[in-house]
C-alpha cells in the first residue's frame, strides 16, 4: 500500500486572501473619500498642507493659500457664506482629523486584523472566514 | 458516413477526428499521427486505439476511493484499490505518487477539500474530491 499523508498547502490561499482584504480596503477608502484622478488627488493633498500651515499662520493671505482661497470662494458663492481663509482651514482639519482617526483608522484595523488572522488560520475554510470583513460596519 | 479517428500510434491515444464520406485517400494526419478509418464513433476522453488491432476500445476505468469523506486527524483513510503497476495519483495539482503496489491510501491533518486525480494510460482519468473534516 502507498500511504501518504499530504496536508493542503495554505500558502497560496492566504496569498489570495490577502490580496482580497487589500483590494476591498482600498475600494473602501475610494468610496468614502477618494475621488478618481491624479490631479483631483493631487488637489486634496494640496489643500490638506495648506489647511495645516494656515492653522500657526496670524496674517493669512489668499497668494499663500491658493486652494483654501479657491474652496473659501467656491463656497461663498455657492453658498452665500462668509467665510475666511482660517475657516476653511479649520474645516479641512477637522475632515482630516476624522478619516485618519475615525474611518481611515477603522478601515487599517479591519484590514490588518483580517491579514494577521489569515496567517494564523489553519485550514481553508479558516482563512476564508478571516477574509470576510463586513466593510460596511466600520 | 464513415469516422476517420486520428491516434498517436505509440500509445493509441485518440487525437482528433472527423466523420465524413468515405474515400480511397483520407485526409493526412498531423506529424506522428495516424488516421484510423472505421464506422464506430469515437471519444478521446472515453476510446482509445488498439494498436496491435487498429480497433477502437474503451479505455478502462478506475475502481473509485472507498469513501470521500475522512476525518483530518492523519489516522483516516480514503483507499483506492485494484491500480494498474504505474499509477499516478495526484493531489490539488501539488503532489504526486507513483503507484506500484495496487493500493493508494490518503489522510491528511487539514480539515479542506483535496482533489485527486488517477492516471495511468489507457484507463480513464479518475478524478474525485475528498473531503477532511
Amino acid at each position: 500500500m502507498t500511504a501518504v499523508t499530504y496536508d493542503k498547502d495554505l500558502t497560496p490561499l492566504r496569498r489570495q486572501a490577502k490580496a482580497k482584504v487589500d483590494n476591498r480596503a482600498e475600494r473602501e477608502r475610494q468610496r468614502r473619500w477618494i475621488t478618481p484622478g491624479d490631479g483631483q488627488q493631487q488637489e486634496y493633498v494640496m489643500t490638506r498642507e495648506e489647511a495645516f500651515a494656515i492653522a500657526d499662520d496670524g496674517d493669512p493671505s489668499d497668494t499663500d493659500y491658493p486652494q483654501l482661497a479657491a474652496e473659501r470662494d467656491a463656497q461663498n458663492e455657492a453658498l452665500s457664506t462668509t467665510k475666511t481663509l482660517a475657516d476653511v482651514g479649520q474645516e479641512v482639519r477637522s475632515i482630516v482629523a476624522q478619516r485618519n482617526g475615525g474611518d481611515g483608522a477603522a478601515i487599517k484595523k479591519a484590514r490588518r486584523r483580517a491579514k494577521l488572522q489569515i496567517d494564523a488560520a489553519t485550514t481553508p475554510a479558516d482563512i476564508e472566514a478571516a477574509a470576510a470583513v463586513d466593510w460596511s460596519a466600520l | 458516413m464513415t469516422n476517420y479517428v486520428q491516434f498517436d500510434p505509440t500509445t493509441g491515444e485518440i487525437t482528433g477526428g472527423r466523420s465524413g464520406p468515405r474515400v480511397d485517400n483520407p485526409t493526412a494526419p498531423q506529424s506522428g499521427q495516424e488516421v484510423l478509418q472505421t464506422d464506430q464513433r469515437a471519444y478521446a476522453s472515453r476510446d482509445y486505439v488498439d494498436t496491435d488491432t487498429n480497433e477502437i476500445k474503451q479505455r478502462p476505468t478506475f475502481d473509485a476511493f472507498d469513501k470521500t469523506e475522512i476525518a483530518a486527524d492523519g489516522q483516516d483513510v480514503a483507499t483506492v484499490s485494484n491500480l494498474p503497476e504505474g499509477t499516478t495519483v495526484t493531489v490539488d495539482d501539488a503532489q504526486s505518487w507513483t503507484v506500484d503496489d495496487g493500493v493508494f491510501a490518503f489522510s491528511t491533518n487539514t480539515p479542506a477539500t483535496y482533489t485527486v486525480r488517477v492516471e495511468n494510460w489507457p484507463y480513464q482519468v479518475y478524478e474525485t474530491e475528498i473531503t477532511a473534516t
